[in-house]
């Protein structure tokens, strides 16, 4: 019978959660706190160019280039977008990479032919992706 | 909402307990009331033999959840007998068991809802000549709801579920406290009725059969693993748990207050059990009331179970191409929404069929249930057996005894209940087998005609490619569509209309393509006849296109509407052979009436939309390159992490010479996502156009049609409106023996399947 009152409580709890959080803002708060805990060491929106950087975020499009021989993976991580560029004239194991899937990447970011922060062929980890709403 | 937003859908187990067992608890509402009324043809007298069934039915209860704790364990990503019988048993047993869940949950829905509606008319007698239409709209609140979302009713269901526990135990106490001084006796108590059989062995198994209705739906969270929280397996195993003792509690303790308080039973009875043993213990006040509208409340939200698990169980099925693709996907609000429509649709029909009578609907309940609790079981022992670690001799052995009891039982159920209505689900599970056996050979069939190096499509040069302009009106989207041709630079483009008065603008406007004038009559039937006279005087491996200038008065879904001629005109060319058919639409009030329309646009995009590699693919890249386009992109949305891997190599290994794009569809709709990714272009019709060339298949018979997504239309439809954008449908025709449409060895290196 203990079990009751913690039962209604929760069901408030979740109530009371539901009605005023708004849950966008928790999760895209959530997403960056997931960033740096899942080792970045830069928000996207305060990366700069030519340096070092260990960057976290959520693969939104991948493009794969065979005539210009490079894939490219644009990331998120809820603070801004950074995109990865590698050759697949080398063995490229990132294609397991995929929109949704979350990466660790580890370069050197540059300014693109077209004006964008890009990472030269970074360090690759996909990892898991848990963020709690 | 977005896919990213799934986990915050994932049950709590304060919620996910009314969610997915809100069935097996509310089975408590009547399940003593089967045995009794079973027991009842032998007379008041044997009533008494409700205590010991009910105990055998407790332990049967008791033995099928600790198996089941089992599976959640063994199966974090979802264990229902489906995939538990697949995977251990083999394919059959897997569908087998797929076809008795897919009834049984139908069923469920029905009896639930048709049990719901009974306790209502229980309480007001004056609505009993309404009961099909309150258990219809019933069935129609529920699915609502369920399309709402997950978590959004499971809060609601939490309300009734909890508060139906609450006033049986609060019955129960009241009731045994009361039985200290002497038991209040039920109004029925005393009644007296002649024999009508006596008591068999036979009797007692039926009666047993009928209290098993206790444990429907117990399967359901081992089903519903995955839409629980973090930690899964182990949340879903506390939840079986408290739902198995409640119900256990419930069942035995609602089975001992019958017999105490004297309830006599049978089918002319005004009341329900329960109804009776609370008028006696509450004595018909406030009490009696609340109770009765919690087990209303419950009965008809046990119907939850069946919609959170049916549309899953499909989806998983889909997923296996035992069912079409259509219920693969998640809807808007991450609910599998096709499902929950076709399970509403079903249970609408069984009730209206059975003229929402519970005891001709219960016949039939109980069949499913007991085959995917066998079959479940059994694959658990063969699961314990591959993969021997440590306990597992002994969990086989828990699996083995569940399985050989409901095996038993489902003997029993079929014996007893064969000629009062099973046979009905006993005929429906074979048919429904060879339904999910054809679809699957179907998918296998369009698999390998995608993948026949025979129907391979060869590399064309740019410029082998004729189009043909049908002229409705000689307005700016006509000029439009000269325009946009001569960008293309066809090796012949020619002019078609029905109306003479088209003639002299269409001279001035494009006076280099040769014009001719169709007779009236058949519009459709004279330009295929048209195309088909074309068709034959150009090589067989060039591109014949019909361009279909199109005005549009207004956006929204009322254009599309009111006329339905031109898209039923467009829909019948998909079907001819060697016709591909482009689509240029234009806003009425984006023209811009200083400019001469039929300049041909500096720029011309062209994106092809794929889903895979595959021959329909590589015949629409090759249509997309006779376009001349000033960029070519083959663009996909929305795949799972495994499809993208598997798609980026097949590119890669393919020698595509055309860059592949990967999106995200975060709302599983390409038709909006695809119009997002438009607007990169910033396209106006007249200097830059977008031209989306969209690979079609094109099945020959109308039922497989229903086995196909119809995702270009979708796609066509959200691209209508969008300034500057053209859509090209390339139809890739299935046939049901691949023919060769040429000789010479292709160039693309080709990784089927």
């Amino acid at each position: 019978m203990a079990m009751y009152p913690a039962v209604l409580w929760k069901l408030r709890r979740t109530h009371l959660r539901a009605r005023t959080a708004d849950p966008k803002q928790i999760r895209l708060a959530g997403r960056q706190l997931w960033a740096l805990s899942a080792g970045a060491s830069v928000w996207l929106i305060d990366l700069g160019p030519y340096e070092r950087c260990r960057v976290v975020g959520v693969v939104r499009s991948l493009r794969v280039d065979p005539v210009e021989g490079y894939i490219e993976v644009t990331i998120d991580d809820g603070t801004g977008q950074v995109a990865a560029r590698w050759s697949i004239r080398r063995a490229a194991p990132e294609l397991a990479i995929g929109p949704g899937v979350a990466v660790l990447l580890d370069g050197v970011a540059a300014v693109g032919d077209d004006g964008r922060l890009t990472l030269q062929a970074p360090g690759f980890q996909a990892i898991p992706y848990q963020v709690s709403g | 909402m977005a896919s990213s937003e799934l986990e915050h859908t994932l049950l709590p187990k304060v919620l996910a307990l009314p969610v997915f067992s809100s069935d097996p608890l509310s089975s408590n509402a009547y399940a003593t009331q089967e045995i009794m009324l079973v027991l009842g043809l032998v007379g008041t007298a044997a009533l008494s033999n409700v205590i010991p069934i009910a105990l055998a039915v407790a332990l049967l209860l008791a033995t099928v959840v600790v198996s089941y704790r089992q599976t959640v364990r063994a199966y974090p990503s979802g264990g229902g007998a489906y995939i538990v019988a697949h995977e251990n048993l083999g394919t059959y047993p897997g569908l087998l068991a797929a076809a008795a869940l897919l009834i049984d949950y139908v069923l469920t829905v029905s009896v639930s809802i048709t049990a719901g509606v009974d306790a209502i008319v229980s309480a007001a007698p004056t609505l009993a000549s309404s009961k099909i239409a309150m258990a219809v709209g019933f069935v129609l609140f529920v699915t609502l709801m369920n399309l709402r979302g997950t978590k959004e009713s499971g809060t609601l269901f939490a309300i009734p579920t909890y508060g139906f526990v609450l006033s049986i135990y609060a019955l129960l106490a009241t009731g045994f406290v009361r039985c200290l001084g002497g038991c209040p006796l039920a109004e029925s108590a005393g009644t007296h009725f002649e024999p009508e059989q006596t008591l068999t062995l036979f009797l007692i198994l039926k009666a047993f059969s009928a209290g098993t209705t206790a444990l429907t739906g117990v399967e359901a969270i081992s089903n519903g693993v995955p839409a629980f929280r973090y930690p899964q397996s182990r949340n879903a195993a506390t939840t079986l748990s408290m739902m198995g003792v409640m119900s256990i509690s419930m069942f035995l303790g609602i089975s001992l207050l019958a017999n105490r308080t004297q309830v006599v039973y049978t089918e002319d009875s005004a009341r329900t059990v329960v109804a009776q043993i609370a008028h006696a213990v509450f004595g018909g006040g406030f009490m009696f009331y609340a109770l009765q509208t919690m087990t209303a409340g419950i009965l008809i939200l046990a119907a939850n179970t069946a919609y959170q698990d049916f549309p899953r169980l499909v989806s998983i099925l889909a997923q296996d191409r035992f069912m079409p693709r259509q219920f693969m996907n998640r809807g808007d609000r991450l609910v599998f929404s096709n499902g929950v429509v076709i399970l509403a649709l079903l249970a609408s029909l069984l009730i209206v069929v059975f003229d929402a009578n519970l005891n001709s609907l219960i016949q039939l309940y109980l069949v499913g249930v007991f085959i995917s609790f066998t079959l479940s079981q059994a694959g658990m022992v063969v699961h314990w057996k591959r993969g021997p670690e440590p306990g597992s001799r002994r969990r086989m052995l828990i699996n083995g005894f569940g399985a050989a009891i409901t095996g038993i039982v489902f003997c029993v159920v079929v014996t007893t209940k064969f000629l009062s209505g099973a046979w009905i689900v006993v005929s429906a599970i074979p048919l429904l087998i060879l339904l999910m056996r054809s679809i699957r050979h179907h998918y296998g069939d369009v698999a390998r005609q995608l993948a026949h190096p025979d129907r391979r499509p060869r590399d064309r040069r740019t410029g082998d490619h004729s189009m043909v302009i049908l002229v409705q009106h000689a307005d700016a989207a006509t000029a439009r569509a000269v325009g946009y041709v001569r960008a293309v630079r066809p090796r012949q483009a020619t002019v078609v209309t029905f109306d003479k008065g088209n003639a002299a603008a269409m001279r001035r406007i494009a006076s280099e393509m040769p014009l001719t004038v169709l007779n009236d009559g058949q519009h459709s039937a004279s330009i295929k006849s048209y195309l088909a006279e074309s068709r034959k005087k150009m090589p067989p491996e060039d591109f014949l296109s019909l361009v279909i200038p199109e005005m549009l008065e207004g956006r929204g879904l009322w254009e599309i509407v009111r006329r339905p001629g031109i898209h039923r005109l467009k829909a019948s060319f998909l079907r001819e052979r060697g016709v591909q058919i482009v689509d240029l639409p234009i806003l009425r009030h984006d023209i811009d009436p200083g400019r001469d329309e039929t300049e041909e646009p500096a720029r011309n995009y062209v994106v092809v939309l794929v889903s895979g590699v595959h021959n329909a693919t590589l015949q629409a890249l090759e249509y997309a390159e006779t376009l001349t386009p000033t960029d070519l992109r083959a663009v996909s949305f929305g795949l799972d992490p495994a499809a993208t891997e598997k798609l980026g190599d097949d590119w890669l290994s393919s020698s595509i010479s055309v860059p592949l794009e990967l999106h995200e569809s975060p709302y599983r709709d390409m038709g909006r996502s695809l119009a997002s990714y438009v607007k990169q272009f910033r396209a106006d019709g007249r200097n830059r156009v977008v031209t989306i060339v969209i690979p079609e298949f094109i099945v020959r018979k109308l039922r497989h049609q229903f086995l196909h997504g119809q995702t270009a239309l979708l796609v066509k439809r959200h691209l209508l409106f969008e300034p500057g954008v053209v859509v090209a449908s390339v139809p890739y025709h299935l046939d049901p023996e691949p023919r060769p449409i040429h000789q010479k060895t292709p160039p693309f290196i080709f990784k089927a399947d």
